[in-house]
Formats: C-alpha cells, sequence, structure tokens
C-alpha cells in the first residue's frame, strides 16, 4: 500500500472504522513510514482537539425554558390547526339550519290557502238560514230547492 | 357518554406521549446544548438552535422508532435544522468549481468565513480557538467531525444522521479534518506549530 492510499484511510483507521484486513495494512506501512506516522500524529491530535472541547451545562433553569417553549410552540400549533376545522363545523351548522328554516317557511307556504267565506245575508250565523229559506221562498234564490224553514216556524 | 369515554382516552394518551418526551428531553439536553453551540459557535444561536430542534422533535415524535437511540434521531433533526437555517442566513456556499483536490474529488471546498468577531467566545483559551477554527469549516464537514468526534458515533451512524453514505461520512471527516488544522496553524502557529501539516 503506497502512502497516497494510505493517507486516504487514516482518518479512519484512527476512527477504527477499517476491516480488519486494512487496519493490518495501514497499520504495517505506518510502522515503516515515518511521513505518514507524522500524518497520523496530526490526525490524532486534531482529534483530541475536538474531543476535549470543554463542555457547557445551561442549567436547570434553560431546561424548565426550553420545554415551556417546546409545550407552548406545540399546543399553539394544535390551536391554529383546529381554527379551520371549528369554522367548517360553525359554516355546516348555519347551512344545515338555514335549510331547516327554509323547509319550514317552504312548507307553509305550499299549503292551500284558505278561502275566505263571502258575507252571506243576514247579519248573524242564525239568522244566515232564515235568510236564504227567505230567498228561496220569495223565488231569488238562484239555486232552488224545498223551503225549509219559514218565518213562522222560527 | 361514549364521547366524553373518548375524550378521556386521547387525554390520557396525550399526557403519556408528553411525559414520555419530557423524560428523554431531560436526558438529552445536555449533550444537544453542547452539539449545538459547537455548531452555531455562540450561546444566543445554540439556544435558538435547541429550541427549534426539539420543537420538531416533539411535532414528530409519533415517527420516533423507540428502538433506535434517541440522540441519534434527535441529531438528524439538528443537522437539518442547522442547515435550513444557515441556508436561510445565507451562510452556506454551494460551489462545484472544477478543481480537483487531493484525493481525487472534483469540488472545491468553501469554508463558512462568517466568524465574526463579535461572536461571542468560550472561555477557555484553547477551546476558543478550536471553536473558532471550528466556525470556519463547511456545514457538513463541521457537523460529520463533531458527530465522531464530541458525540463518539459510529460512521454508519453519522450516515443516518446525516441521510447520506458511510464514504460520504469518511470524506467529510477527512477534508473537515483538515480544514480544522490548517484553520489552527494560520491562527495560532505558536500554539499549534507541533502539528505536520504540509498542504
Amino acid at each position: 500500500m503506497n502512502c497516497n492510499a494510505v493517507q486516504l484511510k487514516l482518518t479512519a483507521y484512527i476512527d477504527g472504522e477499517l476491516s480488519g484486513f486494512e487496519m493490518i495494512q495501514v497499520r504495517s506501512h505506518l510502522s515503516d513510514c515515518a511521513s505518514c506516522s507524522a500524518e497520523a500524529d496530526a490526525v490524532r491530535q486534531v482529534k483530541w482537539f475536538v474531543n476535549n472541547l470543554p463542555q457547557n451545562d445551561p442549567g436547570e433553569e434553560f431546561k424548565d425554558r426550553l420545554k415551556s417553549k417546546v409545550f407552548a410552540a406545540s399546543v399553539s400549533r394544535k390551536s391554529f390547526s383546529s381554527a379551520p376545522l371549528a369554522m367548517i363545523s360553525t359554516a355546516a351548522f348555519v347551512a344545515a339550519l338555514f335549510c331547516g328554516l327554509s323547509y319550514i317557511r317552504s312548507t307553509r307556504l305550499a299549503q292551500p290557502p284558505t278561502t275566505s267565506v263571502a258575507p252571506i245575508a243576514g247579519d248573524s250565523h242564525g239568522n244566515f238560514e232564515l235568510a236564504r229559506d227567505q230567498a228561496y221562498a220569495s223565488g231569488t234564490d238562484p239555486l232552488g230547492g224545498a223551503v225549509l224553514l219559514t218565518a213562522d216556524a222560527h | 357518554m361514549i364521547l366524553s369515554a373518548l375524550f378521556k382516552e386521547r387525554t390520557a394518551s396525550t399526557d403519556t406521549t408528553k411525559q414520555l418526551f419530557e423524560g428523554l428531553l431531560d436526558k438529552s439536553y445536555r449533550p444537544a446544548y453542547n452539539l449545538a453551540l459547537r455548531l452555531t459557535g455562540n450561546h444566543a444561536e445554540a439556544e435558538d438552535l435547541l429550541q427549534e430542534t426539539y420543537i420538531r422533535a416533539y411535532r414528530f415524535f409519533h415517527r420516533y422508532d423507540q428502538a433506535l437511540p434517541f440522540t441519534n434521531w434527535l441529531y438528524r433533526i439538528m443537522s437539518n435544522a442547522h442547515i435550513d437555517s444557515m441556508r436561510r442566513k445565507g451562510r452556506i456556499k454551494t460551489t462545484s468549481l472544477e478543481q480537483p483536490s487531493q484525493n481525487g474529488t472534483s469540488t472545491l471546498d468553501v469554508a463558512d468565513t462568517d466568524a465574526s468577531p463579535d461572536r461571542e467566545l468560550l472561555c477557555d483559551m484553547m477551546g476558543e480557538n478550536v471553536q473558532q477554527a471550528l466556525m470556519t469549516m463547511t456545514p457538513d464537514f463541521r457537523t460529520a467531525v463533531l458527530l465522531a468526534d464530541v458525540e463518539g458515533l459510529a460512521y454508519e451512524e453519522i450516515a443516518e444522521v446525516m441521510n447520506t453514505s458511510v464514504g460520504t461520512v469518511r470524506s467529510r471527516i477527512h477534508r473537515g479534518r483538515k480544514q480544522l488544522r490548517t484553520s489552527l496553524l494560520k491562527k495560532a502557529p505558536e500554539m499549534y506549530g507541533g502539528l505536520i501539516n504540509e498542504l
């Protein structure tokens, strides 16, 4: 294995990500090549610097603040997403109400109109029949028929 | 009555999910914060990134496979959120200049040079230098190096987090460490002169 090939594999070698056979090949080359061995040390050094960056603890207050923001965002998203559904439900209810009222109204309008009774001669219910008979008896009733009542029978 | 029972059941299920997520957040927020800090370079942006990450994680919690490590799944979300943020701020410069690099690829690495001196610095001197050097790296390379060297993830795990292949992960880490070395030598040659870097 030449130096170019080894240097391409150095990162994976140092991270333990090579197959067993490749590891052996690279290790064997490094033991004989000062240049590649120095390069491997440099890669290890950079890895060490990053690995040893100071760890910061943001604290409990940070955690509580984070939680409240995360769950508040979740609640506001749910409220927002249910708004269209509420609007649709309300619109459906109003439409149903409107249709119901229209149906009731149209049903009432379809009923046959109450016929108004033409005023009949006579000033009260009781006198109506008498007036009718009198009209018949005098021959002024155009409908004809037997005399049912006379003024004396009353 | 049936509706009432269904409502109670749904509420109980939501509470359980929330409790489970809270437990995972309690265990993961410290390392997640540190990763966010290394990715962004300052506390304010780290907090924003972390918040966005956990909001997305909670929103898609139903997709999380509990058999797998939560942090890996979380870091995937963070990696995507970080890239989204960088794109919005115009800090990602993509390039495909036809210039072969040493390992035979034909893409020129263009580092993120937005290492503003106004950024909040870490207290430790060496940590400061390394953090500043990290901020000069190409974002994808920086993410790969941090996941490998800070989080200790295997290449296969990093590939899953970054939604790419193991070969690409290896390449990003290799080139990322080279960028880091170059930057450290430029910044503080007396401190990092022991590094043998003959780029």
